[in-house]
């Protein structure tokens, strides 16, 4: 499950960090195991501009979150709320164990919540 | 003792030889004499109890009697006074669904969900206060206690052992202050039932609550166990067949204690399981098996404590080691561990409270138990160290 890109991904995560006065900022945590993140996102009128993530999570939540933040970069909201769990588990690219489900899926459902409920 | 031949005794570990099982707080493992006896009961003796006047309700009647006579006198109780319930959050929910008294609730930081929420389920409908006891080195304070425990406190929920730390709280203390208080006590037993001989008339808790399955016994059978003339104040759970004296269109009699608290046909096989864990365990003796868990948790806190980036949270002669690494997540540390078939948890161990006031994401538990090994302390110390590298 830790191959060396998912461990790359975790110890130098990709767009980590803030964006200052972002058009939407959007916690998701998973409360029993203590995944924490923020996600930061932009729009402009076709979709999805600019995301950044500050994560406080396990390897599989980061790597996953790192891989997101990657890929729906110019995505419209309606491509993002097409995404699914089969999606995020091929981009990520190892076998999830289904306690582990939740890890890997905690930014792409935060994206979709934060993105639901932006006018 | 010799965990090596003990081990033997356990099916689980001859179906999987290289498991290391060290999450006991969780569930324990089950010898073949309790698998056989609910077997046995399944296959020679099943019927349902109370009524029936053959042969065969009798003997079902008479083990279902007889389990119940074996927890009292595990726990220096009255038969009158063993509640059978599914567990100890059952237990919990019972008592705090049927007590009525006037009065805060004092509950205390490090509670497992189990014993904590029930209680603030109560407060909520019953627009009482709750005050939280602090925790200082691993146990609850007593110090804290004596400034929390007044007058107007009604109750207080703690538990003897606390399945974060895992070390004896000075429940005796507290249950001093409570009573010298006209409270309550409610004492969680669920971690040191399986470990500790228990003596409810040394204890003085008012109220105490265990799970069989923890303690080698089935899953879906556990106990609350409350002084004889608390019972008898208090109103039925839930109420149904098997425990009424009488049943007429103007009134109904419920039965006594502790009859009418198990409403419905209870878990005889269950009950039957629990009996044969507890013989199991008095065949080798509590004391023995509780200094051989702190034997190795011991062990383990040693290992760990040698091992860069871990840092040990449970004090010393606990009966289960929780620890978390500053660079490794407590989740990738127990994936790593299980590659290794080292079964531990990982998480906030249903004390999420407690996880936050330490400010912790979260820690991984091991917690020994008889059928532990120096072998399994071994293959844990190696692997978090492997872990450790890896991350």
């Amino acid at each position: 499950m830790y191959r060396d890109e998912i461990l790359d991904l975790y110890k130098n995560p990709r767009n980590e960090g803030k964006i200052e006065n972002a058009d939407i900022v959007k916690k998701g945590e998973n409360p029993s195991c203590g995944d924490h993140l923020t996600l930061y996102i932009d729009l402009e009128s076709n979709g999805l501009e600019e995301i950044k993530h500050e994560s406080d999570a396990c390897a599989i939540c980061t790597a996953s979150t790192s891989i997101l933040t990657e890929e729906v970069k110019g995505l419209s909201k309606e491509e993002i709320q097409g995404l699914d769990t089969d999606w995020m588990l091929e981009k990520l690219g190892i076998d999830v164990s289904p306690m582990r489900m939740k890890c890997a899926l905690l930014g792409l459902k935060t994206l979709q919540k934060g993105l639901k409920n932006y006018p | 003792m010799k965990p090596e031949k003990i081990k033997e005794d356990f099916p689980i570990f001859q179906k999987r030889p290289e498991l290391s099982y060290l999450d006991n707080a969780a569930t324990s493992q089950k010898p073949e004499k309790v698998i056989q006896s609910v077997e046995k009961f399944y296959r020679e003796n099943n019927s349902n109890i109370g009524r029936g006047l053959y042969e065969l309700a009798n003997d079902a009647t008479q083990a279902y009697k007889s389990s119940r006579e074996k927890i009292a006198e595990f726990i220096k109780a009255e038969k009158e006074e063993v509640i059978f319930v599914r567990n100890t959050t059952e237990a919990q929910n019972l008592a705090a669904s049927c007590l009525n008294f006037e009065g805060e609730i004092v509950l205390s930081e490090m509670a497992h969900h189990s014993e904590q929420l029930p209680w603030r389920e109560k407060a909520e409908k019953e627009g009482k206060e709750i005050e939280y006891l602090r925790t200082e080195g691993g146990k609850i304070s007593v110090r804290d206690a004596k400034k929390k425990i007044d007058e107007n406190t009604g109750l207080v929920a703690v538990s003897h052992i606390s399945n974060v730390f895992g070390v004896e709280n000075p429940v005796e203390d507290i249950i001093e202050i409570a009573h010298d208080h006209d409270a309550l006590v409610i004492l969680d037993c669920a971690q040191s039932a399986p470990h500790i001989n228990l003596d409810v008339k040394d204890l003085d808790a008012d109220f105490i609550t265990f799970s069989g399955h923890k303690m080698l016994g089935p899953t879906g059978i556990g106990v609350l166990y409350g002084k004889k003339s608390l019972l008898e104040e208090l109103r039925p759970y839930q109420v149904g067949g098997g425990m009424v004296k009488s049943v007429e269109k103007s009134s109904v009699r419920y039965e006594d204690t502790p009859q009418k608290f198990e409403a419905g046909t209870p878990n005889i096989a269950g009950a039957v399981g629990l009996k044969a864990a507890i013989e199991y365990l008095q065949n080798i003796g509590l004391e023995e098996i509780h200094e051989h868990d702190q034997k190795i948790s011991n062990m383990i806190r040693e290992g760990l404590e040698d091992i860069e980036s871990i840092n040990v949270i449970s004090p010393e002669n606990s009966i289960l080691v929780s620890f978390y690494s500053k660079n490794v997540h407590s989740h990738d540390l127990a994936e790593v561990l299980n590659q290794e078939d080292i079964a531990v948890r990982a998480g906030n161990h249903c004390a999420q409270p407690q996880h936050i006031e330490f400010d912790l994401a979260g820690t991984v538990r091991t917690s020994p138990y008889l059928y532990n090994t120096e072998d399994d302390v071994e293959k844990l110390l190696d692997a978090v160290e492997e872990a450790v590298k890896l991350f």
